[in-house]
């Protein structure tokens, strides 16, 4: 085996050698973009050292009626009841994460870090490794906090932060340990820790945390190893039995697979649904698949259609005794040569591409030749490459008869070769055609979602969290925010309003259906509001807390499916409580908006109480005339004149709105990219076979020249065998296309509709791009003189 | 060394029925240098291939070396080739990407030769056609004599005991023709069974016998020279 000779072989022709290198190291690069995501995906969490023994408490609760709902949350008595009772549990962990904000003592900086309130039992569970403080103690001291080796380093540098102080909230909380940063891609994203002790004392304000029912943490359970999971999630299922009562007899608490989370934590009806991220993880494994192969079908393609090159090579080695086998290997090393080449150009364009990469998709990935995964990832891309590439082409060329080569005859000209390489630039085609068609039916249902009337108006809509000395002058704040001239409405709340699935137990009215199971979400709110979120009332008032009725309440809004579904009680002056003799008087009957669930047709059930002691945020609507930095510097100002020294960091509405489907814009953006890669490639490949068809046929353009054929007709001739081969693409294209869209609507109760335009639009713009392509080497041979051409030969 | 008695080798078309060889016979010792000559499609080159081994003939028998080459498969046909024959073609057939060198050593790869036992024969090769020079210049770069000459080199390099050459000197002007004739004609003289096609009368004198074909098969043969004796 002579490599060097091969190179030579591989560089003689450059036009072929370059079209099948930059197209397959443009394809591998994409497949290996793609892999690089999919794998982060696969391995998500398992860089935590024990993530195959770590659970996490779930429930599914069973309404009266309607569908079981399924949360990953959990109550607060769990992790004490699984410690005693559950010899099979080695530990468990209190979890809930909060964005702070931090000022260190004696000073006005104030840093805002994500964080979470947990026990310590997590450090161990979860493979924590402490730089300072001692494991045992660091939670001993009552309002303790450990740090993250980036959060110690931005707030102190590089000095011991140990027993300094950092205050939240009017407490003081001493640093008494630094952990080395946690893995990026796990579930456990916190700079900072605080003893789950102190969210209790937080939440014990607000409602009962003694009552099995109420899940609003997150509780991880590592367990020995070997554990049946079905025996024990039996267990527990008595265990929440007994602790809770008939009351609860709905309520179903089990364990589930931390390592699962991502990809299959998805339920429907109390059933896993299988989809979940795996799906879309799945969808993208298939698309890098597929990607190699249109990029390998070019490397096919332009080696049988430049096969007549290499005939003769073929029947001279024949005749001088050499196998067949020996030819098969000669071609397989070239294709290798050609695909290593590629290699090395891919490797070189994933370190280049994966910044852009990263930063168009929102991801961390990284990318070295150090890490075994990726080296052996690569190694198997290139032999994948290799030999689906380089097999058919070696079988082809290699069973040329010698004696038919060494005289000449044209014998790649029709015969199965023609047949094969026409129908898989079909296939390419294909790929490519359902490909951007996929892309368009999502862009247009987010587009469709995105441009809904949900009854909120996001824009100028800012959000910030709330001090303790913000809601408890909360109608003085919102004066002053009023008062500052850039403000339009403004008012708390203690969930975001796009989101505000607070579960509570049943509701009653008078006149109630007792099939309805009453599930109602609640949202605790001041004056002012549905004002600054721009939720319009059809009916009555927005609440007002100096207009208290005799029973010195302000009173509650209800939305328009409640009232409708409360009958004859949906009315002003109505009444909804959680028992008969606790019941409140509704003021208001707001329009519709849509929350939680933004594919709903009909948006469920909202009540709002006035609360603002319970609220969390502060929502301020801007007037659209100012600028807006300046408008919220204003705002900034008041809110620090009740708390100094806060950051108040701005969260806007239409930002809040886009990361609800991050999912879905991540689909978008990896489908759009890939479907122009994929078309790129495959008229790469097209490019190269049209500048062969059109160097076959040179003497027979030169004779229809002379015979009086002009160049366009010469352009028609050569693009008309291309235009069949896309209206096939096309007709197998389009069925796929429609099949998929819809099973892809179909999850989507508000969706569009999926209609011909897309299609016909979508095969139109591919047969451009491709006509563009062909034409491109059509013109060359249409437009070269007629008497050099028939002289060849 | 080449015996073929009754060859008969039918073409068949949709339509047509093509006879390439009728009843061919033919015996050729070892040593001879034997001319065939013809006019076009009366069966030459037919004859040429399937001595090669190139091509399979309808009917007949072909002894070469008193083995019976009929019905052999791919495989085998493809080791005789290489071990016994070498092949000289008007248009030289030479790769264009391979050096005289590489172009030369084709007939001995994959067939477990060490590389310099190779080197050795394609330089003793390159030696004979007085090339030695040109060893690292591609085909492109040689004229169309030197060429041929390298072709020679190629069909000489394994020692073959019969070569065969299909118009030789085709593509040449005279005075190159004129040296792969006397090429050719010392190759014999050392050994080398050669059986030429051609349609020159001038190259057809090198050779001992001449035998003249139409339609498929022997009409005439002139006998030019004695056949040296040889002691086997």
């Amino acid at each position: 085996m002579n490599i060097r000779r091969s190179i030579r072989i591989i560089f003689r022709s450059k036009t072929y050698s370059l079209l099948n290198i930059v197209g397959l190291a443009i394809g591998i690069t994409s497949a290996a973009l793609i892999f690089l995501w999919v794998e982060s995906k696969v391995n998500f969490n398992k860089a935590i050292p024990n993530s195959r023994n770590i659970y996490v408490s779930a429930y599914h609760y069973y309404p009266g009626s309607g569908e079981c709902i399924t949360s990953f949350e959990s109550n607060n008595l769990l992790a004490k009841a699984l410690d005693d009772d559950f010899p099979e549990v080695k530990s468990c962990a209190r979890y809930n994460s909060e964005t702070l904000v931090f000022v260190p003592e004696n000073t006005t900086n104030s840093f805002e870090e994500k964080g979470a309130y947990a026990d310590s039992s997590l450090f161990n569970m979860i493979g924590m490794e402490f730089i300072y403080g001692d494991i045992s103690y660091v939670f001993e001291p009552q309002y303790s906090i450990i740090l993250s080796r980036s959060m110690a380093r931005k707030i102190y540098g590089n000095e011991n932060p140990i027993g300094k102080g950092l205050v939240n909230e009017g407490a003081i909380y001493q640093v008494t340990g630094v952990f080395e940063d946690m893995p990026d891609n796990t579930s456990f994203q916190f700079e900072w820790l605080i003893p789950f002790r102190i969210m209790e004392q937080k939440v014990k304000k607000v409602f009962d945390i003694g009552e099995w029912g109420a899940s609003w943490l997150h509780t991880y359970v590592e367990l020995e190893p070997g554990v049946d999971l079905k025996l024990l999630n039996d267990k527990l299922d008595k265990l929440s039995f007994l602790k809770a009562g008939p009351t609860y007899k709905s309520f179903h608490i089990f364990l589930y697979p931390l390592n699962r989370m991502l990809l299959y934590g998805q339920y429907k009806n109390g059933v896993e649904t299988g989809g979940g991220y795996i799906k879309t993880v799945s969808l993208f494994f298939l698309i890098g698949v597929l990607i190699l192969l249109i990029a390998c079908i070019n490397f096919m393609n332009l080696s049988t259609a430049r096969s007549q090159k290499r005939a003769l090579e073929v029947g001279v080695r024949k005749t001088f005794g050499t196998k067949r086998k020996y030819l098969i290997r000669q071609f397989l090393v070239e294709s290798g040569l050609i695909t290593s080449i590629a290699l090395l150009l891919s490797v070189g364009l994933i370190w280049l591409s994966l910044p852009l990469f990263n930063e168009f998709i929102g991801v961390r990935l990284s990318f070295s030749l150090l890490n075994p995964t990726i080296v052996i990832g690569l190694l198997v891309i290139g032999l994948f490459c290799t030999f689906l590439a380089g097999s058919y082409p070696a079988l082809y060329l290699s069973s040329y008869n010698p004696l038919a080569t060494l005289k000449m005859q044209k014998v790649s000209k029709g015969g199965s070769a023609a047949w094969i390489r026409q129908g898989l630039v079909v296939f390419q085609f294909t790929m490519a055609f359902i490909l951007i068609c996929s892309t368009f039916v999502i862009y247009l249902q987010i587009q469709l979602i995105q441009k809904r009337d949900i009854g909120i108006v996001k824009d100028n809509l800012v959000s910030f969290s709330v001090t303790a000395e913000l809601y408890n002058s909360s109608s003085a704040v919102l004066n002053e925010l009023r008062n500052t001239g850039v403000v339009e409405k403004c008012g708390f709340s203690a969930n975001q309003i796009l989101n505000s699935s607070m579960k509570t137990n049943p509701w009653v009215w008078n006149g109630k259906d007792p099939e309805d199971d009453a599930y109602v979400s609640v949202n605790f709110v001041s004056e002012g509001l549905i004002g600054a979120a721009g939720i319009k009332l059809i009916d009555g008032t927005d609440i007002d807390p100096t207009k208290k009725n005799n029973k010195g309440e302000a009173g509650v809004l209800i939305n328009e499916t409640l009232a409708k579904r409360m009958g004859k009680e949906g009315r002003i002056g109505g009444q909804i409580g959680q028992s008969a003799e606790r019941k409140w008087e509704i003021v208001g009957i707001m329009k519709d908006f849509v929350f939680d669930d933004f594919y709903a047709i009909e948006p469920a059930s909202a009540l709002f109480f006035y609360d603002p002691k319970r609220t969390n945020l502060l929502f301020v609507r801007l007037k659209p005339d100012i600028e807006t930095y300046k408008a919220i510097g204003q705002v900034q100002t008041v809110l620090r004149s009740f708390t100094p020294y806060h950051a108040f960091e701005p969260t806007f509405m239409t930002d809040d709105f886009d990361r609800l489907f991050e999912n879905e814009h991540l689909v978008e953006k990896l489908s759009a990219l890939f479907a122009v890669l994929a078309i790129f490639i495959s008229c790469l490949g097209l490019l190269g076979l049209s500048a062969f068809s059109a160097e076959q046929r040179t003497k027979e353009i030169g004779i229809r020249k002379v015979l009086g054929a002009k160049i366009i007709d010469i352009l028609f001739l050569l693009g008309k065998a291309y235009m069949v081969l896309l209206l096939i693409s096309f007709v197998i294209g389009i069925p796929v296309s429609l099949y998929a869209g819809t099973r892809y609507l179909k999850d989507y109760a508000y969706r569009i509709v999926l209609s011909w335009n897309i299609f016909v639009g979508v095969a139109l713009l591919i047969t451009l791009i491709a006509l563009l392509t062909v034409s491109f080497q059509s013109l060359k041979a249409a437009i070269a003189n007629p008497v050099k051409s028939i002289k060849t030969e | 060394m080449i015996r073929i008695n009754d060859l008969r080798k039918v073409y068949r078309t949709d339509e047509v029925e093509t006879i390439a060889l009728d009843n061919m016979s033919l015996h050729v010792k070892e040593h001879e240098f034997v001319a065939i000559m013809g006019p076009s499609g009366c069966g030459k080159s037919t004859l040429l291939n399937i001595l090669g081994l190139l091509d399979d003939p309808t009917s007949g028998f072909y002894l070469l070396n008193g083995v019976e080459m009929t019905g052999l498969n791919e495989n085998k046909r493809c080791d005789l080739r290489r071990e016994n024959i070498g092949f000289v073609f008007q248009s030289f057939n030479l790769i264009e990407e391979l050096t005289v060198f590489e172009n030369i050593e084709l007939p001995l790869e994959n067939c477990g030769m060490k590389a310099s036992l190779r080197k050795m024969k394609v330089e003793k090769a390159l030696k004979s056609v007085l090339l030695n020079h040109r060893r690292n210049y591609f085909p492109s770069q040689l004229s169309g004599g030197q060429q041929q000459r390298v072709a020679i080199a190629r069909a000489i390099v394994n020692d073959p005991k019969l070569i065969l050459a299909d118009e030789p000197t085709g593509n040449l002007d005279s005075q190159n023709g004129l040296e792969i004739m006397d090429l050719l004609t010392s190759l014999n003289d050392a050994g080398t069974t050669v059986v030429m096609v051609t349609h020159s009368e001038h190259d057809a004198r090198y050779s001992h016998r001449i035998v003249h074909m139409l339609d498929g098969k022997p009409v005439t043969e002139n006998f030019l020279k004695e056949l040296a004796y040889t002691t086997n």
